[in-house]
């Protein structure tokens, strides 16, 4: 699932850009140093591919519901995982800007969500191993289903940790969960046989394009070294944006540069202790975590906010229909000129 | 079948939007996506319960869109897309958080209503926003834009390939499945013709990757994707720049709805 | 002046499945030549037209472009001489504006931006695609792509081109346009073909390949009006030709 811009807070989405920027540099370093130039058109199309594979729905039996392709496994297996890496992130982010599939700021936790912990953790940590007694349609099948249910349930774990860090939905912690999982577990057992029966049908025909990348360890090869320095180095980056918006502002982890006016100010410092105390609670998982941030926010909301509001819409749309409507009369006058 | 006719539209759309030369496409691409960021930056700043604070937000799309002759009504249709997810997350805030907040006359807001229409404001914003940005700015400013800002080469060089080559691959997904369909006798796509009809397109689809390597050879590639030069940045970008941004901050910090609706309480 | 001709000398080429598409091929092609490339599909027109400009390597003999012999190591300077125009032109446009594609080839070469811009300008002109240059590839008709593809190998300036169908799936009028302007140009033409019928117009030379030799080689309307070796080579006579009557006489 794509995350949207309006589900993060500042820090969240910070913080997984840094991430994605750093597992995004890596791997085109590693790209660019071990491979042929024709990947770089292999990759492309692959991406335009998946893009148009991800419009085919098939039927699944029993159940009269449509699935269809996510493409991440699949990647990994054909070009590898780096470059798999990038190509997922240029299919969010062609999806993200003219499809508005995903924000842009949540561009960088989408990459992560839908994009590391298939290509970095289900590939190479499930998939291959599971893979490497003996390539036959049996094998591929089993591996395929669970590398791909795995990832996905790692992203949607991440997709919920994140709206909850973000404290932009009530829900609470284990409802959410229980939301988000088994949807997943769905999508995922879909994307598992889809990527099993692509993967058989080339291997079956050209085996040499599946056996030409799966081998080739510095291409398929990724180090548990390098995935756990990329960890590393994201919990830091991810940790450190957090918690510099939680200690050093007033209002919690919402960003906020400026103190805002009046009545807040007065709960200020009640509300340092108020906000450490709710990160804490946020951050536990508790049974029945719940979240009421009633007194941290800025609620000057009153009815003259709302008539205020009104009317600032207002103007606003006035002063566009205006625009427009000098733009059509420019152009007429010009064309009768 | 129908999903990527609409998607195909939906991209000649957005094409057709950005080849348009009003002042906003005229502003350097890099300004433009600093500027997008800034306001989707901004507006997830906000809490959760103050929707009325977002409103003046407005006035960045009202004023883009008709400067860019960009037809807000489609932009709204085109964002549709991302509610889904906003509306199936954001309708269990009411259900879970039944506080009341303020009263209305006698009509109880509660926190959750607040939150969920907080959520449903700032995800059309932001979405819209990100939205006018692609359509005032085409896919090759796009991508050097992305250079710009500091991503890798290899990055925007496969969005403009896999851009490039999207609309192809529809096309012949489309009649792929047109001809499946065709002998289909009004079942959909099985399981098992699944992996032979997407196998055999993602096979076409090496081989064509072959021949645009060939292509590229051909004509003197080695590794290093070479564009253009880019465009400078002028006095209208940076007031562009200065007068968007310095109206977004004063927006967060000041409560302009609340503002306006004070004066307007207090005429009375 | 001999530094553009070709000389090809006894050309074989196995494919990786063991399929012999080349089977020792000779000919030579002078400065300025037009020669038509005709044949049944496999006949080796397209492998042959590969090798030309050394996408594909020799499994035996020998191919010379101006005296410099075709290998892995003279690649760079071989594919400034000869141009390729693939058949599909999706493939040879991988860019997102027809302008970017045109230019892609002189820019790999470090030539100043400006130069560059003279250089497209002067290829779009030549194809009459002027007016194209910030169209998107998906947005272009057919006919356009051919005329965009052709001018972005025009760019590399190119002495020798070397074409595979050019006119395949071109409606009448881009076909006749296209004809004209190639018609135009004073490269040495190598045109791989079913548009015998182009042959015609544009060729004045004719090599026809059956199963990766060379059935015939000579003047292109004296072998258009063997019905018998064209039959034996899987070919027609061109509609053009069918009811001449000097030519139906002949056949007789």
């Amino acid at each position: 699932m794509h995350m949207a811009d309006a589900l993060m807070s500042p820090a969240v989405g910070t913080a997984l850009w840094g991430s994605s920027a750093v597992a995004m540099a890596y791997s085109s370093k590693k790209v660019q140093s071990g491979l042929d130039d024709n990947k770089i058109p292999l990759m492309g199309v692959m991406g335009a591919f998946v893009f148009a594979a991800q419009m085919i729905n098939f039927t699944i039996p029993m159940t009269g519901s449509s699935g269809h392709i996510g493409g991440g496994l699949l990647l990994s297996i054909i070009l590898g995982p780096y470059a798999a890496f990038i190509t997922m992130a240029s299919i969010l982010a062609i999806q993200a800007l003219f499809f508005a599939d995903g924000g842009l700021l949540a561009l960088g936790a989408n990459i992560i969500n839908l994009g590391f912990f298939t290509c970095f953790i289900a590939y190479p940590y499930i998939f291959k191993p599971m893979m490497k007694n003996k390539f036959d349609e049996k094998n591929l099948f089993k591996a395929s289903l669970t590398a791909s249910i795995l990832g996905l349930q790692m992203g949607a774990f991440a997709v919920v940790i994140e709206t909850l860090i973000s404290g932009k939905t009530e829900l609470p912690f284990w409802n959410f969960l229980l939301l988000m999982q088994p949807i997943h577990l769905a999508i995922g057992v879909v994307e598992g046989l889809v990527t099993a029966a692509v993967v058989t049908f080339v291997w079956k025909n050209r085996p040499e394009i599946i056996s030409s990348s799966f081998e080739n360890n510095k291409l398929s090869g990724v180090s548990i070294k390098s995935v756990a320095s990329m960890i590393m180095i994201m919990a830091i980056l991810t940790g450190g944006f957090v918690s510099w918006f939680a200690s050093s502002n007033p209002d919690g982890l919402e960003w906020s540069m400026f103190k805002t006016s009046g009545q807040e100010e007065l709960e200020a410092d009640g509300h340092v202790y108020e906000k450490s105390a709710s990160l804490q609670e946020k951050t536990a998982v508790l049974p029945d975590y719940g979240f009421k941030n009633t007194e941290g926010s800025n609620i000057g909301t009153s009815v003259s906010g709302i008539i205020g509001g009104g009317i600032t819409f207002v103007v606003a749309s006035a002063l566009g229909f205006g625009i427009n409507q000098y733009k059509k009369k420019n152009k007429t006058d010009n064309k009768a000129a | 079948m129908s999903n990527i006719t609409k998607s195909s539209q939906n991209l000649r759309w957005m094409d057709n939007q950005s080849d348009k030369n009003t002042i906003i496409h005229r502003i350097n691409p890099v300004i433009k996506l600093v500027v997008s960021l800034i306001y989707i930056f901004t507006i997830i700043s906000f809490d959760n319960y103050s929707p009325e604070r977002l409103i003046p937000f407005i006035f960045y799309i009202f004023i883009v869109s008709s400067l860019a002759e960009i037809s807000l009504i489609h932009l709204l249709k085109l964002s549709a897309v991302s509610l889904p997810l906003i509306i199936g997350i954001g309708i269990f805030n009411p259900i879970f958080n039944r506080e009341v907040a303020y009263y209305i006359g006698s009509i109880p807001i509660s926190f959750g209503m607040l939150s969920f229409c907080t959520l449903f404001i700032k995800s059309l914003m932001t979405v819209i926003s990100g939205l006018l940005l692609v359509a005032t700015t085409g896919i090759n400013n796009l991508g050097m834009a992305l250079r710009k800002i500091g991503l890798p080469k290899i990055f925007a060089v496969q969005i403009m390939l896999t851009y490039r080559y999207i609309t192809v691959f529809m096309e012949e997904v489309n009649t792929t499945l047109t001809a499946h369909s065709l002998r289909a006798n009004n079942k959909g796509v099985s399981y098992k013709s699944y992996g032979y009809l997407v196998g055999n397109i993602l096979l076409r689809t090496i081989d064509r990757s072959q021949k645009i390597y060939e292509a590229m050879c051909l004509r003197g590639f080695h590794g290093d994707y070479v564009t253009g030069k880019n465009p400078k940045i002028n006095k209208t970008d940076i007031i562009y720049l200065a007068v968007w941004s310095s109206l977004f901050i004063f927006i967060r910090y000041y409560n302009l709805s609340q503002i306006i609706g004070n004066l307007i309480i207090g005429e009375f | 002046m001999s530094h553009n001709t070709i000389k090809v000398v006894d050309l074989h080429h196995t494919y990786p499945d063991k399929r012999e598409a080349l089977r020792g091929i000779s000919f030579e092609v002078q400065q300025g030549e037009s020669i038509g490339l005709v044949g049944a599909n496999g006949a080796g027109k397209s492998t042959l037209l590969q090798h030309l400009v050394g996408v594909l390597m020799a499994s035996s003999g020998s191919i010379e472009v101006g005296h410099i012999p075709v290998n892995k190591t003279t690649l760079q300077t071989i594919r400034q001489k000869v141009g390729l125009v693939f058949q599909d032109s999706d493939n040879q446009l991988f860019m997102n504006r027809v302008y970017d594609d045109v230019a892609f080839g002189p820019r790999n070469y470090n030539i100043p931006e400006d130069k560059v811009d003279d250089i497209v300008k002067e290829s779009l002109n030549r194809m009459g695609i002027e007016h194209l240059a910030e169209r998107a590839p998906y947005k272009l008709s057919g006919g356009e792509k051919k005329s965009a593809a052709i001018a972005s190998v025009l760019a590399m300036s190119p002495d020798i081109l070397v074409m595979d169908e050019p006119t395949s799936g071109l409606d009448p009028k881009s076909r006749r346009n296209l004809i004209n302007i190639l018609g135009s140009f004073e490269h040495t033409k190598i045109i791989a073909t079913h548009d015998m019928d182009m042959v015609i117009d544009l060729c004045d030379r004719t090599i026809i390949l059956k199963d990766g030799l060379v059935a015939a080689d000579g003047p292109t309307l004296e072998i258009f009006s063997d019905a018998k070796l064209l039959e034996e080579c899987s070919l027609e006579i061109p509609l053009r030709m069918a009811s001449c009557p000097k030519c139906s006489k002949q056949s007789e």
